[in-house]
């Protein structure tokens, strides 16, 4: 008898996340190579700041993209709904999930406690901070690029305010980010069954960790026949 | 070490311009779109009959702690040889912080258009070959040829005096004396910095008013400048620092939670039996 998955993420949701995955890393990588002097070092595998700006702002334009063209994808909207679907167990994961994070082996029983569907209430934050944050970025963003075309003496002081949005935008979904990483590659409670990234190549997630963290989603996918053995 | 500069006496200056065409002559810069590395300020000063017209160079003053070369985030401006200000046209993306923070408006944008003009007028081989933000250079490279810039070999009424400030003559010192920053410490004064002093080395001797406007800077480059890059420095190093820190206490608990996890396995098979 081989191991018990469930199905998670279809290719469509995994291609979406690896290109975004990839663009917003591109993004922190060449933006931090031009806007903090200390970094400037990560401009020299490209070939200068200049050619670092040209990518950001390629980059940006998929970045955008990506979002817009996964809504054409399937079911991009059931996803979204239960990111967005908040109930009162999700108050009560939130409540713990700090004292989890930094002391897991006295809180594990408190937080696998607490049903969670197919997001952790941590998840469902991640997404919508991950949308703000984007759309914020990405908007200053389009506006910074038509405004440095016009390369006008009189439009610097909107630009830099602009600028600052966009800089602190960029520095907050960066921040988020980095803990989404740490989440799902190195944080050791969620790697017990395997790297919890592996989940978002694969499509598929072990039955146990879903029935551990996930246990309102894994009652559904039983249901629906969505666990595998493999 | 030197400290190259320059003392403008603005009672002498006869406002030809001439300072304006030799530099374009020699810099092979825009001499279009009123772009120029320096020019002449004209003013009418008094009330009549009593009246006078002024004329007064504006130029990059080369400070020696230039506020553009603070705010750049790329080190395109940068103190080169003898305290000049110098932007590395390779380095610069034309963000625009040191056009905005100079309050000399000493600096412009050289556009893909100016460059593709440039190609056009003073061949493929010209110095502004990338678009960037161009400004004096005091003639660096005649200096070095033990010349004096084009602007001061150039002036009719000999008003640009070029001065090293570390090694004057007897006769420049008595002009030194005279010779003051045309904007004072305010003029320069941020919400971060306050009023400080950022030491031009272009001064000028004047007995009336200052013809050359000061532009108002902006609040919003400093706040970019001087918050949000230590604040971006600050929240990446801070946040590693805490999952490092996370990491380091979590991983020995590993081995507590799947202790937990067969004791839970064990308790429900009791139940199912």
């Amino acid at each position: 008898m081989g191991e018990k998955y469930v199905r998670r993420f279809s290719l469509w949701t995994r291609i979406v996340h690896w290109v975004h995955v990839f663009a917003f890393l591109g993004l922190i990588y060449t933006g931090l190579s031009y806007f903090i002097p200390q970094f400037g070092f990560l401009a020299a595998p490209l070939g200068g700041v200049k050619n670092a700006l040209s990518i950001h702002i390629a980059l940006g334009v998929l970045f955008v993209a990506m979002p817009i063209l996964s809504l054409f994808t399937p079911y991009p909207y059931k996803g979204l709904v239960k990111a967005f679907t908040w109930d009162k167990d999700d108050n009560k994961w939130m409540l713990v999930f700090p004292k989890f994070f930094f002391a897991p082996a006295r809180y594990f029983k408190d937080i696998v406690s607490i049903p969670q569907g197919k997001f952790k209430a941590g998840q469902k934050n991640n997404v919508w901070l991950v949308i703000l944050f984007g759309l914020t970025s990405a908007v200053t963003g389009f506006a910074l690029y038509y405004i440095r075309e016009l390369h006008s003496p009189e439009l610097l002081n909107l630009k830099f305010w602009l600028q600052l949005i966009h800089s602190l935008a960029g520095t907050i979904s960066f921040s988020i980010i980095l803990g989404h990483i740490y989440l799902a590659i190195i944080f050791p409670p969620f790697q017990m069954h395997g790297f919890a990234l592996w989940n978002m190549v694969t499509g598929l997630q072990p039955a146990e960790e879903a029935e551990q963290f996930h246990r309102k989603f894994y009652e559904e996918a039983l249901q629906e026949g969505e666990v595998v053995e493999k | 070490m030197a400290r190259y500069g320059m003392i403008i006496d603005a009672t002498t200056c006869l406002g030809c311009n001439a300072c304006t065409v030799a530099c374009i002559e020699e810099n092979q810069t825009a001499y279009w779109g009123d772009k120029v590395r320096t020019r002449v300020y004209e003013k009418e000063v008094g009330s009549y009959p009593d009246t006078d017209r002024i004329f007064q160079t504006q130029i990059c003053v080369h400070c020696d702690d230039p506020p553009c070369v603070d705010v750049c985030p790329t080190g395109a401006s940068h103190i080169g040889p003898g305290g000049v200000v110098l932007v590395d046209y390779e380095k610069c993306i034309l963000c625009g912080a040191c056009v905005e923070v100079c309050p000399y408006d000493a600096r412009y944008f050289y556009t893909p258009q100016d460059v593709q003009k440039a190609r056009e007028e003073y061949g493929p081989d010209n110095e502004h070959f990338v678009p960037h933000v161009d400004k004096c250079t005091l003639c660096i490279h005649r200096i070095e040829q033990g010349l004096e810039p084009a602007c001061v070999a150039t002036c009719v009424g000999e008003s640009r005096i070029f001065v090293d400030w570390d090694n004057l003559t007897p006769e420049q010192e008595a002009l030194a004396k005279k010779a003051v920053p045309l904007f004072k410490g305010s003029d320069y004064s941020n919400i971060f910095r306050g009023n400080f002093d950022p030491k031009p080395k272009i001064r000028y001797i004047i007995d009336k008013e200052n013809a050359v406007p000061k532009k108002k800077v902006g609040v919003g480059v400093w706040l970019w400048h001087y918050l949000a890059k230590p604040l971006g420095l600050l929240s990446i190093a801070g946040i590693l620092g805490v999952l490092g820190l996370n990491y380091i206490i979590t991983k020995p608990q590993v081995k507590k939670i799947k202790e937990q996890l067969e004791e839970m396995k064990s308790e429900e098979k009791n139940k199912e039996e």
